[in-house]
């Protein structure tokens, strides 16, 4: 019946009554995507068809046989080799194989059996209506590729009751299959896993669907040794064999196998698998006859001399969703809300986790929390969530979603995690408190995209930026990329103190202005410029010259971050003294020609004055006026400070407090030198001498005694 | 030998390098080598008979203030830092 060239199957057999604990070992469900019409389409084009036997037994196992091109290989040959190969309950198969081996470029034929319910279970109450159900037959179907790639697709047909023999398949479109070829048979287990869960996941609501339980693989003593590791106590003289399981499963019956139907001595290269579902009708009719274990014994004793043979069982799983919540709910921890609110005040508290979707999110949440769609719970919480040990809480609106998030945390190695019964509702229902987030709009998620894609970033992060409100002390050649940049990133409020117009000297690294801008006040010009380039950042002007008169007012608006880019000594002390005394870090800067430094003081940290005590005397210390600076220098140095001032606005890195940043551009070099707080230092100081605005310009103007 | 970087605000006391050798036991033992050569130096780092408090020395990335000051031991091949404050920013 089969052409030269098609697959061949080896006849084999399965028993399904081994021990289901056996077929527990893994587990996949996957959505089924086949097309139907493509079924009906393959049903026609197969060089190979199937040959269905119902055997005498218990009438809850279907065998079809697949006669082979060889006809060596009959099914009575078969019955003599009984005892090198057996079934599986003879298969103490205690662990899965990571790796199998191409199991070779012909089979000869399949035999599937398929039982609907193992002998060592309970009879069901149900198992009348069962009887009733049409028993199915399965198809088995040559499937040629466009590729070398065999398949057999294998198929579970309904057939009328007491039909021995079906000759002539119909498929019912509207049944899934599963599909295996040959490369399965020597690749990975878990592709192999992903290649079945992904023809015979689950169908959709209440849909049916099929679990891969285990693939195991057998080696023949001396033969297959590709095969690089077996089953443990296994026999040796057992061919290597490929078990497909999954598991059948009603409602009421969690655990149960309910139906199954099984290939067994799959041999070669060629081979694939589609398992049909037929819909509701899961529960396979069975009649209750005997197995036949003459024909049982004549099946499996085929593979015993090709090492290379496989066997696959394919059991049929079928679990709604009310069932499968139930059942995962048995399986993990849940808390009332109550409870969960009580351990937010306790001192370990757990961390929220909010599972729904970004608009539920948005419409409040937990306050804490944190947010990952149930969608891509697994792929983000190992990056977000390290510590696998912490206390975690996990809900959604109800509790539904967020038990399955549970679960699958679990199984990701989260120790202690918690399904939150009754979910966000039930939280609000009982008045705890609710955090409404703020949401970017539309247009803020495209302009910020950037940095919402860095981790450290984020929305949160975003939303730091756009709240935070950031001072410049001057808007020239370190003001500009400073302005800018913090601009750009989105810094909500920009204050600017500068009381020069733009003039063309200027130009050659005040890039924040232009050249029509002339004659304006930087403040102004800077604005216009920053607002163009960010409607979402406000400009605070500040048209005057910083001043122990006026920096009280100017620092009354509440300044997160001050960027010093002043350029001169008397500012630089005024504003080191004032940021002291408000607890605002400052972000310094400066630059002379080929060369600046960048720094940090923060609150706690060295000063300003804990670095340079003391200004050079004025005859001593060229200004940059007189020295002239490197056109980019300051765009290099501002934008180290901008760097700085957006880690201290994000609470992310390792700012520069307590570290000078020297850098040369002339030999483009990078050193770094240690600042050490001043336990004497007048400002910052264990006993600070110097506790209100002094006079600056008098202070750097102050004659040193300079004894030479 | 010990190499000791001139900052930019310095070059023009030592004839515009940007780095020079001298020779010492000491932090102050390399700074007065230094200073013997480039008398016009003098000024910029000392004061009151010693460092001067607007001019930083770095040793190994250290204020030599915070070691032994010009006491400070210096090992042959090390480089010295000389680091004055500076103002420039807007202009």
């Amino acid at each position: 019946m089969c052409a030269r060239g098609a697959a061949e199957l080896a006849l084999g057999c399965v028993d399904a009554a081994s021990p289901e604990e056996e077929h527990t070992e893994v587990e996949a469900h996957r959505r089924l995507v086949r097309e139907r019409a493509r079924q009906g389409a393959e049903a026609t084009e197969g060089a190979l068809r199937g040959v269905f036997v119902e055997l005498p037994d218990r009438g809850s196992d279907l065998r079809l046989g697949v006669p082979g091109s060889s006809p060596s290989r009959p099914l009575e040959d078969l019955s003599r080799r009984r005892g090198s190969a057996d079934p599986l309950e003879a298969d103490p198969v205690q662990q899965q194989l990571p790796v199998a081996a191409s199991l070779g470029a012909h089979t000869e034929r399949v035999e599937l059996a398929r039982r609907s319910e193992p002998r060592h279970l309970p009879r069901s109450s149900k198992r009348g209506d069962e009887r009733r159900q049409p028993p199915r037959a399965i198809r088995v179907q040559h499937v040629p590729g466009e590729d070398r790639v065999r398949r057999v697709r294998l198929g579970l047909e309904r057939r009328a009751p007491g039909r021995h023999r079906i000759p002539a398949i119909r498929p019912q479109p509207s049944e899934p299959e599963v599909e295996l070829d040959e490369r399965l048979l020597g690749i990975q287990l878990s592709e192999l896993l992903q290649a079945v869960e992904g023809a015979v996941g689950p169908g959709g609501k209440g849909g049916p669907h099929l679990r891969l339980e285990r693939v195991v693989l057998r080696e023949q003593e001396g033969r297959g040794a590709r095969i690089p590791a077996l089953v443990e106590g296994g026999r040796t003289n057992q061919i290597p064999r490929l078990d497909v399981v999954a598991e059948a499963e009603r409602e009421g019956q969690r655990r149960t196998p309910r139906t199954g139907f099984g290939i067994r001595g799959l041999r070669g290269r060629g081979v694939a698998v589609r398992g049909h579902d037929g819909g509701n009708d899961h529960r396979d009719g069975s009649s209750g006859r005997e197995t036949d274990e003459k024909h049982h014994t004549t099946a499996c004793g085929h593979g015993s001399d090709d090492s290379r043979a496989a066997a696959a069982i394919v059991r049929k799983v079928m679990a709604g969703y009310r069932e499968l919540l139930a059942r995962v709910k048995e399986e993990i921890e849940e808390i009332s809300t109550i409870d969960a609110q009580a351990l937010q005040e306790a001192p370990d508290a757990p961390l929220f986790i909010d599972v729904r979707e970004p608009d539920e999110w948005e419409e409040g949440h937990i306050p804490g929390a944190i947010h990952i769609t149930r969608g891509r719970l697994e792929s983000r919480i190992e990056g977000l969530i390290p510590d696998k040990q912490r206390p975690l809480v996990v809900y959604c609106s109800v509790g539904a979603r967020s038990a399955f998030a549970t679960k699958a945390l679990g199984e990701m190695g989260y120790d202690d995690v918690i399904n939150l019964a009754g979910g966000f509702a039930d939280w609000k229902r009982n008045g705890f408190e609710v955090t409404i987030p703020r949401v970017l709009s539309p247009e803020q998620r495209s302009r910020y995209s950037r940095h919402l894609l860095i981790p450290e970033v984020g929305e949160d992060g975003q939303q730091r930026l756009l709240d935070a409100r950031i001072l410049l002390v001057g808007a020239g050649g370190l003001g500009s990329p400073a302005s800018l940049y913090l601009a750009a990133a989105g810094v909500g409020t920009l204050g600017i103190v500068d009381a020069d117009v733009v003039d063309e000297s200027n130009l050659q690294r005040q890039i924040v202005h232009s050249t029509d801008r002339l004659g304006e006040p930087k403040v102004l010009s800077a604005k216009r410029t920053v607002e163009a380039l960010n409607p979402d950042v406000r400009v605070v002007p500040f048209e005057e010259r910083l001043t122990s008169e006026n920096i009280e007012r100017i620092l009354a608006d509440g300044w997160d971050v001050i960027v010093d880019g002043a350029d001169n000594f008397p500012t630089r002390y005024l504003v080191n003294d004032a940021a002291v005394w408000h607890g605002i870090p400052v972000v310094h800067g400066s630059i002379f020609r080929f060369e600046g430094q960048v720094t940090v003081f923060s609150p706690g940290g060295p000063c300003y004055r804990c670095l340079f005590p003391q200004p050079p005397p004025p005859e001593l210390a060229p200004s940059c006026a007189e020295g002239g600076v490197l056109g980019v220098l300051p765009g290099i140095i501002g934008s180290l400070q901008t760097n700085e001032a957006l880690k201290l606005v994000l609470g992310r890195g390792d700012s520069l407090s307590g570290r000078l940043l020297l850098f040369d551009a002339l030999g483009t070099t990078l050193d770094e030198v240690t600042v050490r707080r001043n336990p004497d230092c007048p400002v910052c100081g264990d006993t600070p001498t110097i506790t209100d605005y002094v006079d600056y310009v008098e202070f750097c103007n102050a004659p040193l005694h300079i004894d030479l | 030998m010990t190499r000791v970087r001139i900052p930019p605000t310095l070059r023009a006391e030592v004839g515009g390098v940007r780095e020079l050798e001298a020779n010492g036991d000491t932090v102050g033992d390399v700074l007065d080598d230094l200073v013997d050569r480039h008398p016009a130096l003098r000024a910029q780092l000392f004061q009151n008979g010693g460092l001067a408090s607007f001019v930083n020395v770095y040793l190994g990335g250290e204020d030599v203030r915070t070691l032994d000051a010009l006491e400070t031991p210096v090992e042959d091949g090390s480089t010295v830092i000389l680091l004055p404050a500076m103002a420039g920013g807007r202009v």
